[in-house]
């Protein structure tokens, strides 16, 4: 069974992570501030995000599922991209969520969702403790030579046990727990051997093969602007299946003038009202 | 934070979204790129003030076209010089990039227009026409509360009380839900008939910039 002999190699990983972790907060001093979570709160119930573009976000409603690359080109909705960062990792099966509130580029609407969902693809799902488009685009490594799709199988983590990692590094290499989410650069690099980029580089990744259901329990929250809601039926009928099913929605002025950061904000706020 | 960026560097190289045509006209977030650097490509989130954009992300051409390529932006040519105080905005003939003051106007110009066309489809008995000018009238001003009522209008019609409701709580933000439904009711009331004048309430009373259907942490 390839899967368990992959997910045995992940949790390989994480214990060799989480101790090289472990070894390198002895090497440094991170000025203790008292947060307003825990380290073990936080990383334990932080929710997965997904944002899109209305036209993508709407199909998504539609369709009822998130799915991935493969499957997108197959049906001929996605002309393929050989360039592509999914291409040049192999990631092109699985579909990406992110521990973190809503980033680049969406301004319109997005999802969040609980962490219960990594358990119910604990088998076959994947994290990395950063974004993977990353090492293909904007981070540099310790040792380029190395190839960035073997770099990146030695840090695939199992899921949720990832979550573990999340704690340590919001605990060793964070000013605050909270900072992680805030998007506030921790004071420590880490050990990983990665610099550049931006928040990419310390956002926990979450892949899963396939297709990620969107109707299910596991949907924590929907966000959208006030005219996505009104104006695109298949946006209109998830926000009444979500009313019905007590799943929390969030809508908000449409992005204009000086504003073009209300989601990731009303994402924020979200996350601290509920976690902090 | 990334630095402030003086929008005098910048150029206007597409918008951070994809839009289903149901949705224009409407304000889009624009991408930018720096005028001497091309490969240097700022997208949102990010705020603009008093001529700079804060806080945006900085990915490559690239990625730009990576990201073209997936639906979540859409990038055109020419670009066009960036300018303080200036909105980009898809209209029926493609994207335009004009004086703030001017796109406010413009689009609730429209909006009114497309209500009007809307009304006189409903209660000419085109349900499906109306819908659609109403989601037209929505995506130019969001804070259109007649495109809204008459959206309340065809929910009940269909009998779909959760559509009705939820159109109500989009106008939360500025108007009583007893207030929605006096315009509901005047809408709904009123199907093949010629159009009396609907009751008009103030739209801009409750300051609150959203609605939030969730409870804090306990």
């Amino acid at each position: 069974m390839d899967f368990l002999l992959n997910r045995r190699e992940r949790t390989a990983n994480l214990a060799r992570l989480c101790s090289a972790l472990r070894a390198y907060s002895n090497t440094i001093t991170v000025p203790a501030t008292q947060g307003t979570v825990s380290a073990s709160k936080l990383s334990k119930t932080l929710f997965l995000s997904h944002a899109t573009s209305i036209k993508n976000f709407s199909a998504l409603c539609n369709s009822g599922f998130l799915t991935c690359q493969d499957d997108l080109a197959a049906t001929g909705a996605f002309t393929g991209d050989l360039d592509s960062a999914e291409v040049a990792m192999g990631t092109t099966g699985q579909v990406f969520l992110y521990l973190s509130p809503f980033r680049y580029p969406g301004t319109a609407c997005g999802i969040l969702f609980s962490p219960t969902l990594e358990t119910e693809h604990q088998e076959h799902g994947i994290a990395t403790p950063f974004d993977s488009g990353g090492i293909h685009r904007c981070f540099r490594r310790s040792d380029p030579a190395e190839p960035a799709t073997t770099f990146l199988a030695r840090h695939d983590l199992p899921l949720p046990d990832h979550r573990e990692y999340l704690e340590l590094s919001m605990q060793f290499l964070f000013r605050t727990p909270e900072d992680y989410v805030e998007d506030r650069e921790p004071v420590a690099p880490g050990p990983l051997g990665l610099s550049g980029g931006d928040s990419r580089r310390w956002t926990h990744e979450i892949r899963v093969p396939g297709r990620v259901y969107l109707r299910t329990n596991h949907l924590q929250a929907v966000f959208a602007s006030r005219s996505v809601v009104a104006a695109n039926r298949p946006v209109e009928d998830l926000f009444k299946w979500c009313a019905g099913e007590g799943v929390d929605r969030v809508t908000f002025d449409h992005p204009a003038g000086d504003d073009f950061a209300e989601l990731s904000r009303q994402s924020l706020d979200y996350i601290r009202a509920r976690i902090y | 934070m990334p630095l402030p960026i003086s929008v005098e560097q910048l150029e206007v190289i597409g918008y951070a979204d994809s839009l289903l045509s149901a949705m224009v006209p409407s304000v889009v977030p624009p991408v930018f790129r720096f005028r001497d650097h091309p490969d240097r490509v700022l997208v949102p989130p990010f705020m603009l003030n008093g001529g700079f954009v804060c806080g945006a992300s900085e990915i490559t051409g690239s990625e730009a076209r990576q990201l073209g390529n997936k639906g979540e932006i859409v990038l055109f040519e020419p670009p066009v010089p960036a300018q303080s105080g200036f909105e980009l905005w898809m209209s029926e003939s493609g994207p335009r990039y004009e004086s703030r003051t001017l796109v406010k106007n413009t689009l609730r110009r429209l909006a009114r227009q497309f209500v009007e066309q809307a009304e006189i489809a409903f209660r000419g008995g085109d349900t499906e026409g109306a819908e659609q000018l109403c989601s037209a009238a929505v995506s130019a001003d969001d804070r259109s509360t007649a495109a809204l009522a008459i959206k309340g209008a065809i929910r009940r019609q269909q009998g779909d009380a959760e559509g009705e409701r939820l159109m109500a709580e989009l106008t939360e933000a500025w108007l009583e839900p007893a207030e929605f439904k006096v315009l509901v009711d005047h809408y709904a009331a009123t199907p093949n008939q010629p159009a009396p004048i609907p009751p008009h309430f103030e739209t801009s009373r409750l300051p609150m910039r959203g609605m939030a259907a969730y409870p804090a942490a306990a």
